[in-house]
């Protein structure tokens, strides 16, 4: 909650100002605080009385690495820190979401689908925790932030690296009773398996409103921790077999993170849709009202030697030296240490255990958030060299490919259909950059995203159209989709567009001059022709064309002559065939719906068809060498490689989990192994085992793989996440 | 629909309306999206204290036009409106702006949603933004600006905004088919032809907006509606001006079939707008968008010298 600042709160605190009192205790303060650049952040601070303690310092410090490690998805991001400063201090983003027990006391009990969700998202934090070598020992329903995304875990305090004794040695009395392990209780090993003891006393507290060993004194509640059996009284009676075992006392008796992910919730759906109205209400109110707080001072008693007000928008204090600085973009060089830290106490520890959670799948390389005011707008990201070009609502942005850092950014005038690669070179085409009159095609320099002279300068054709898309780069050649000038289109109109006269045109981008001109005749008064894909493969360009119901129109042109070859509508339906990047080789389109098909490229004619016995759906296919890969989209969810010549059955995928989930991601095809989006995350199956060979727990929905840069990059709904490409999995290792 | 460009010829990284540095588009441009009847931002005054919603006019428009309403505007007044609260000197390129509160417009609370909102979702709505309306005629302001880009909608209720889009599209006695920036299903016959906008129009518009949230566009069949809404929804979209019926008789229709017993006099859409009058993904949106918009980051000298 936001209460304003007190009398003797400092203006400004390692270059933020302050803006409000979010939490005070014995430690320190938590402030929302205001970076120069306008961001917003919370500020914990530890009083430098207490940071003269090595151990509260050491703790601090465990607690800003724990924070880094376990990254913006389940917990909050870290902008900035100082652990060494006389007052340490941790920027974190500001979670916009009550903690779990205020939602509890808020809106009651939640109910049981809400519970799953949380529960899943919860032993998913932990699985990735723990596999970075971090049990957190604290959780506990105040350390969870219930948003509108997801749960985050906060509140690091007495975190510990696996092995590390030093705060053992200190013999602080860490964990709150109401929530601690048996094993914890009497001061022994609180491994892995203790967190899951605690979270499910967290998910009892979220599913009844009590804890399962009630309340009372510490030394109370200690022994009933130890020897009395957990209170499940009012647990939903579906979810008493899975949080019953985790309060064994034994802690091999526990079930792993992975079997809670799984056991708890299929994955179906956003996490928002399981919430009680009553909780989106208040996230969405706290979300609201960070922006309706006034800053304020409560005035000093009367008589205070400093009673007079400082005000808080004085300058901010640039004078505190960071010991521990990160330059630039914050929430990149953060978030990319984090992942190396990750990466690293991982290798550290390759004695984790098979059966807890992910196991052997890669460490992400890197991790970045991206902004996405408008999902509809986001593309996947383009690969041109060694970058990635993301584009947001925000504008286009390139990002090196190792490391996940922003190279440039904000050329806001661009949207993914003004933007195209021939996997070198990036283009652009938009009227804005020009005022000029026509159409002009121009280079981005990759350095810094500035435009370079327009390589194509076409004065028949009119720039203005918000309709216009680039299409592709294909060689010299750049595609378009745009319209000529009329006579009655003025410098001062803006592009609402021609009622007739969409075309695909080619240019030539050393000459720049025009090719060929193919016009359109789906003319819908009002409407644009949307391309929302396109592959250039030898000799054809392919064109997926959005239909007004929603659908898919394939239109494929022939890149010699600019003439279209053939048009046929296909089964599919626009807003998910624009997710895959389309399926086609020399020979065919492969396209799947309720069975998988192929076209021939040559007429449109169906090549051949495969259907599964008993199976009646499958979700979208790739192809590559001669292969087309694609998921039943019924029952197991296995995964069938076909021959892309003759549609005959390869093999299908040995021992498949089934999964509830829409199946809309493509699978992509590596060169040890194929990826397929599943329920629980990113599955890996073996080309050579035809199974799994490991699982990357987290639910992106498009993937893009670079081979060149050997790196996987998947988008999800705000993370974009960097794997190893062909990581060594446990088989040839 | 309009894209987004610098006002020099130049890409310019630190894009700025009036004292505002850009974080985002409010809407999102391109193909399949409803005319917007304005530019607008998020912006951030460069000592980073103040966010706002900046608007400015599409290209084209007439700048006196587009200044006169927005001062205007500052007369229409209630809880469900987006207040103008600047407004750029004469001598500056015009923009106005409002204070940030996290929103999303109305069509891409749509896309968000995965398609039309529920029926108590567009209650709720047509009932603040009736109740908007009346508050507006009883004084003698006509709103001329209603489609469905302009509702923005907020945690707690929707934000009317785009004032005299109509008015600033072209002046009273000319044409107005086919200009951008309005919305055609949402534009009331006797404006399309010329009139100067009166309350019938704004009612007109209203319904419109409704039928696209219920259907996602603004000239639906009336068997896509919802049964309760059907009468309602078409009777705000009368060709004829003066069938169509007022904006409180509406929000009478509205607000008075739910059972509201925490409705009052001055509240009449209150009860409508309780937790859960936004579906999941809606109140997910907006939720993230106040979350990046906290993390959003403006470049100035000072944070450069931050860094050191």
């Amino acid at each position: 909650m936001l209460t304003p600042l007190s009398h003797d709160d400092p203006a400004g605190l390692a270059g933020f100002r302050l803006l409000a009192r979010l939490g005070h205790g014995g430690m320190g303060t938590v402030y929302l605080a205001r970076s120069a650049s306008g961001r917003t952040v919370a500020l914990k601070t530890m009083h430098p009385s207490i940071a003269s303690d090595p151990a509260a310092r050491t703790r601090f410090r465990l607690e800003t690495d724990a924070a880094r490690i376990i990254g913006g998805h389940h917990g909050a991001v870290v902008v900035d820190a100082d652990p060494l400063a006389p007052a340490p201090w941790l920027a974190t983003e500001y979670v916009l979401g009550p903690p779990l027990d205020d939602a509890v006391d808020l809106c009651g009990p939640l109910p049981e689908e809400s519970v799953r969700a949380l529960g899943a998202a919860l032993a998913g934090a932990l699985a990735q925790l723990h596999a970075s070598g971090i049990v957190h020992r604290d959780l506990k329903p105040s350390n969870v932030m219930v948003t509108a995304y997801g749960p985050k875990i906060i509140d690091f305090g007495i975190a510990r690296a696996s092995g590390d004794d030093r705060l053992t040695r200190t013999g602080s009395a860490a964990g709150t009773p109401a929530f601690m392990s048996p094993e914890q209780a009497v001061g022994q090993e609180h491994t892995a398996a203790g967190d899951v003891f605690a979270l499910a006393g967290v998910l009892l507290h979220a599913a009844t409103g009590h804890g399962p060993f009630g309340t009372g004194q510490p030394a109370d509640l200690l022994y009933r921790v130890r020897y009395s059996d957990p209170d499940l009284t009012g647990l939903p009676q579906a979810l008493a077999p899975i949080l019953g075992p985790c309060l064994a006392k034994d802690p091999a008796g526990r079930p792993t993170t992975h079997d809670l992910v799984a056991r708890l919730h299929g994955g179906q759906g956003h996490f928002a849709d399981h919430l009680p109205d009553a909780l989106l209400a208040e996230i969405a109110r706290r979300a609201s009202a960070v922006w309706q707080y006034r800053p304020e001072r409560l005035p000093a008693p009367a008589g205070h030697p400093v009673a007079e007000t400082v005000p808080v928008t004085a300058a901010p204090d640039l004078s505190r030296r960071r010991l521990f600085n990160i330059t630039g973009s914050s929430l990149l060089a953060t978030t990319a240490i984090g992942a190396a830290v990750w990466a690293s106490t991982r290798e550290r520890d390759p004695d984790t255990p098979k059966s807890t959670d992910s196991g052997n799948a890669p460490a992400a390389l890197w991790r970045r958030n991206v902004v996405t005011a408008a999902p509809a707008e986001l593309g996947r990201p383009l690969v041109v060299g060694d970058k990635l070009i993301v584009t947001t609502e925000a504008g286009v942005s390139a990002v090196e490919a190792s490391s996940g850092r922003n190279l440039w950014s904000g050329n806001a005038v661009l949207s993914s259909w003004d933007v195209a690669t021939d996997g070198e070179r990036l283009f652009a085409v938009d009227y804005s950059l020009y005022p000029r009159e026509g159409l002009h095609i121009a280079q981005i320099d990759l350095e810094d995203g500035s435009l370079m002279d327009p390589a194509v300068s076409a004065k028949a054709y009119n720039g203005k159209l918000v309709g216009n898309q680039l299409l592709g780069i294909d060689g010299d050649v750049a595609w378009l989709l745009t319209a000529r000038v009329r006579k009655e289109d003025t410098d001062e109109s803006s592009g609402v567009g021609p009622e007739r006269g969409w075309l695909i045109a080619s240019f030539s981008l050393s000459t720049g001059r025009r090719r060929t001109e193919l016009i359109l005749d789906e003319a819908v008064p009002g409407e644009y022709p949307w391309v929302t894909g396109v592959r250039a493969n030898g000799s054809n360009l392919v064109l997926f064309f959005r239909t007004e119901s929603g659908g898919v129109d394939v239109l494929v042109v022939d890149t010699r002559t600019g003439t279209g070859v053939w048009r046929a509508p296909l089964g599919l339906n626009a807003d998910d065939a624009a997710r895959n990047p389309i399926a086609v080789d020399d020979k065919h389109l492969y396209t799947a719906s309720d069975a998988v098909r192929a076209r021939r490229m040559a007429d449109g004619g169906e090549a051949w068809r495969y259907q599964g016995k008993n199976v009646t759906a499958y979700g979208p296919p790739t192809v590559r060498d001669e292969v087309v890969y694609a998921v039943e989209a019924v029952g197991a969810r296995a995964l069938v490689a076909i021959s892309a010549d003759t549609g005959a059955l390869l093999w299908r995928e040995k021992n498949p989990v089934a999964s509830g989930h829409e199946l809309k991601v493509a699978p992509t095809v590596g060169d040890k192994y194929v990826y397929k989006h599943c329920a629980a995350g990113l599955r890996a199956i073996d080309l050579r085992t035809h199974e799994t060979a490991w699982l990357h727990p987290e639910s992106l929905d498009r993937f893009s793989a670079l081979i060149t840069a050997g790196l996987l990059i998947g988008v999800g709904e705000g993370p974009m996440v960097a794997l190893p490409l062909e990581p060594a999995g446990p088989a040839s290792s | 629909m309009e894209r987004v460009h610098t006002e020099s010829s130049r890409p310019d990284r630190a894009r700025r309306i009036g004292p505002y540095h850009l974080i985002t588009r409010i809407d999102p441009s391109g193909p399949g999206q409803p005319p917007v009847a304005v530019r607008r931002f998020i912006g951030r005054s460069a000592d980073g204290d103040r966010t706002v919603i900046v608007s400015a006019p599409l290209d084209g428009a007439d700048p006196g036009r587009f200044l006169v309403e927005a001062d205007a505007a500052r007369r229409l007044i209630g809880p469900w409106v987006l207040p103008v609260a600047e407004l750029a000197a004469p001598s500056e390129t015009p923009w106005y702006a409002s204070p940030y509160l996290p929103v999303l417009p109305l069509p891409v609370a749509l896309a968000v949603h995965g398609g039309p909102l529920p029926e108590r979702t567009v209650r709720a709505l047509g009932a603040a933004l009736s109740e908007t309306l009346a508050g507006a005629h009883a004084v003698g302001i006509t709103h001329a600006g209603l489609s469905p880009a302009s509702v923005l909608l907020a945690w707690d209720g929707p934000r009317l905004s785009c004032f005299g889009a109509v008015r600033t599209a072209a002046p009273d006695g000319e044409r107005r088919t086919g200009l951008p920036g309005l919305e055609p299903g949402s534009l009331a016959p006797e404006q399309a032809s010329g009139g100067r906008p009166r309350p019938p129009g704004d009612v007109y518009g209203l319904g419109a907006v409704l039928a696209y949230a219920a259907t996602g566009h603004t000239v639906p069949d009336s068997s896509e509606l919802p049964p309760s809404l059907r009468s309602p929804v078409t009777r705000c979209l009368t060709r004829d001006a003066a069938a169509r019926p007022t904006a409180s008789e509406v929000l009478s229709t509205l607000a008075g079939a739910a059972s509201t017993p925490m409705a009052t006099v001055l509240d009449p859409s209150g009860a409508l707008l309780g937790p859960g009058w936004l579906p999941s993904r809606v109140i997910a949106a907006i939720a993230r968008q106040s979350a990046e918009v906290l993390a959003a980051e403006v470049l100035t000298p000072i944070s450069r010298t931050a860094g050191n």
